[in-house]
């Protein structure tokens, strides 16, 4: 994945930045895990917190 | 009353100041203008000092309070906003090179709400670039340098409201903007002993403010005392067409004895400097208070839920800058690399952190919705050195829990204060959360403790330069 970004935006990063960029994708990874313990699995109705509303229409 | 009396008179002692015409607000504005240009490069604290605007507001100012009309208790106040706020006089840079030639032809709503008010904006200050939202690791992440705390020239403001911190702390302006993804005003509210107020998310319209994260940030004041902050918040906040997420609720009355929660584990891994002044101020606020100890915090992933959100919305924020490959413009190295990290998030971590944002906001509230506040070190150390990064300094006192990251998750309401002085004379600091749109029951609470203590009154001893 780190290897896609020097390809698709900048093609000056360098072996040091893309070795940078994985470790960090890794340590999100790995956070990402706490998100959805194995222990305290979310629900299916556990709905996220973002809104969506409808505007317009007849009043 | 001398120059630097004046100077670092809170908004009430302004005001009275002006309306007894012992200083006029353009003698005042003049003050500032020659402070923010003395001590402002020594501290990084600005980026734009708007002289012809400022003048001509407290030149307005002034005629108006001369024919009989006072707009309020900030008319003729001088006061400084985060450069991540729109105003058509000067760039607004994001405290970012990529945006240093930015420029907008309009006022955001804080900035028109504030000139509404009579106040007089005196500069554009300085902020870490983005604010923040590529993931910085140290205190040089803005073109115009690492923030310095006046009490401490060697040590960081934080961030990401540097120079809003720094000006209040300094004297440079009567109050200032900030605002607040995840810490951005209650870190530098700490690092430079100055009150800052994170207000409820959508207390404060954000039309004409940098987007980081559009279901986290949030817009308020850092100032020299609770009642300025809560001063300044009435005079911002309501609801405003141009972002829906801004809504007009009352500001509820203050209890007359205020029940408060008090954090279990709190000073758990603190420096002890943060946990004794944190024991000394439970002992100021249970003179009138009711305090409940040991108040668990709900177990949830906090920070693992705010940097995803924050990831995923920064990139999406910000995905031109990245596409484009000018995120190798940025300062700080970290931040360099970081947009790229963002853009790698998921979409399905971003929703499960938005899922078990659900989960957090019925926690907090089953937990600390019963009370006024619950309080908490601002956080477990005193702020950081400048060039060592984050990650290695003070690792010996991680762990300290705080609110954070929660408080900005649920969106609720948070008021910092300072609290004492720990290692290296550099100050320390209590947050009061509170419950969505409580604020004025936290600023009823900071006020009446800083009548009873005087941290907010300490000035630090300003150097007109750093030797390096």
């Amino acid at each position: 994945m780190a290897a896609t970004m020097r390809v698709r935006f900048d093609p000056a990063l360098t072996a040091d930045d893309l070795k940078t960029i994985a470790k960090a994708i890794d340590t999100n990874n790995v956070a990402a895990k706490r998100l959805n313990p194995t222990k305290k699995r979310l629900k299916n109705s556990d709905a996220p917190i973002v809104r969506f509303a409808v505007e317009g229409g007849e009043r | 009353m001398n120059d630097d009396d004046i100077a670092f008179a809170d908004v009430v002692d302004l005001q009275r100041l002006l309306t007894d015409k012992q200083i006029s607000s353009v003698e005042l504005t003049q003050l500032y203008l020659g402070r923010l240009e003395k001590y402002g490069p020594v501290y990084n604290a600005v980026v734009t000092i708007l002289h012809e605007r400022a003048l001509r507001e407290a030149r307005r100012a002034d005629r108006e309070r001369a024919s009989g009309r006072v707009r309020g208790p900030l008319h003729g106040v001088p006061y400084g906003v985060k450069d991540l706020l729109a105003t058509p006089d000067a760039p607004t840079t994001w405290g970012a090179e990529p945006y240093r030639r930015q420029r907008f032809d309009f006022d955001a709503t804080v900035v028109a709400r504030l000139t509404d008010a009579g106040a007089v904006l005196l500069a554009k200050l300085a902020m870490i670039e983005l604010a923040g939202g590529f993931g910085y690791n140290d205190a040089d992440a803005s073109f115009t340098g690492p923030g310095r705390t006046p009490w401490n020239a060697a040590f960081w403001s934080g961030g990401s409201s540097s120079g809003s911190g720094i000006a209040v702390s300094a004297g440079l302006v009567g109050f200032a903007i900030g605002t607040e993804t995840a810490g951005s005003i209650v870190f530098p509210s700490m690092a430079c002993g100055v009150t800052g107020l994170r207000p409820t998310f959508g207390r404060v319209s954000r039309h004409g403010a940098m987007a980081l994260c559009w279901t986290l940030d949030k817009i308020g004041p850092l100032g020299r005392s609770a009642r300025d902050g809560e001063i300044v918040l009435r005079a911002i906040a309501g609801a405003d067409p141009a972002d829906l997420s801004a809504v007009d609720r009352p500001f509820p009355t203050p209890r007359r004895r205020p029940r408060i929660a008090v954090l279990k584990n709190a000073t758990k891994g603190c420096m002890p400097a943060v946990a004794r002044n944190f024991r000394a101020t439970l002992a100021e606020l249970a003179t009138f208070c009711d305090l409940v100890p040991n108040v668990a915090l709900p177990d949830l992933p906090y920070d693992a839920a705010v940097g995803t959100i924050v990831n995923a919305e920064g990139a999406a924020a910000f995905r031109d800058l990245i596409e484009s490959g000018k995120s190798r413009m940025l300062r700080q190295k970290d931040d360099r690399n970081g947009g790229y990290v963002a853009y790698a998030t998921p979409a399905v971590d971003y929703i499960d952190a938005q899922r078990q944002r659900t989960l957090m906001v019925r926690a907090l509230h089953d937990a600390f919705g019963v009370y006024d506040a619950v309080a908490g070190p601002t956080i477990g150390t005193v702020t950081y050195p400048i060039g060592v990064p984050f990650d290695k300094t003070y690792t010996q006192f991680s762990g300290t829990p705080d609110l954070i990251a929660p408080g900005n998750l649920a969106g609720l309401p948070a008021l910092a204060m300072p609290n004492g002085f720990g290692d290296h004379g550099l100050p320390t600091s209590v947050t009061l959360q509170g419950t969505a749109f409580g604020e004025t029951r936290l600023t009823a609470i900071g006020k009446r403790y800083q009548t009873l203590t005087e941290f907010h009154r300490r000035r630090p001893k300003l150097v007109s330069e750093i030797r390096t």
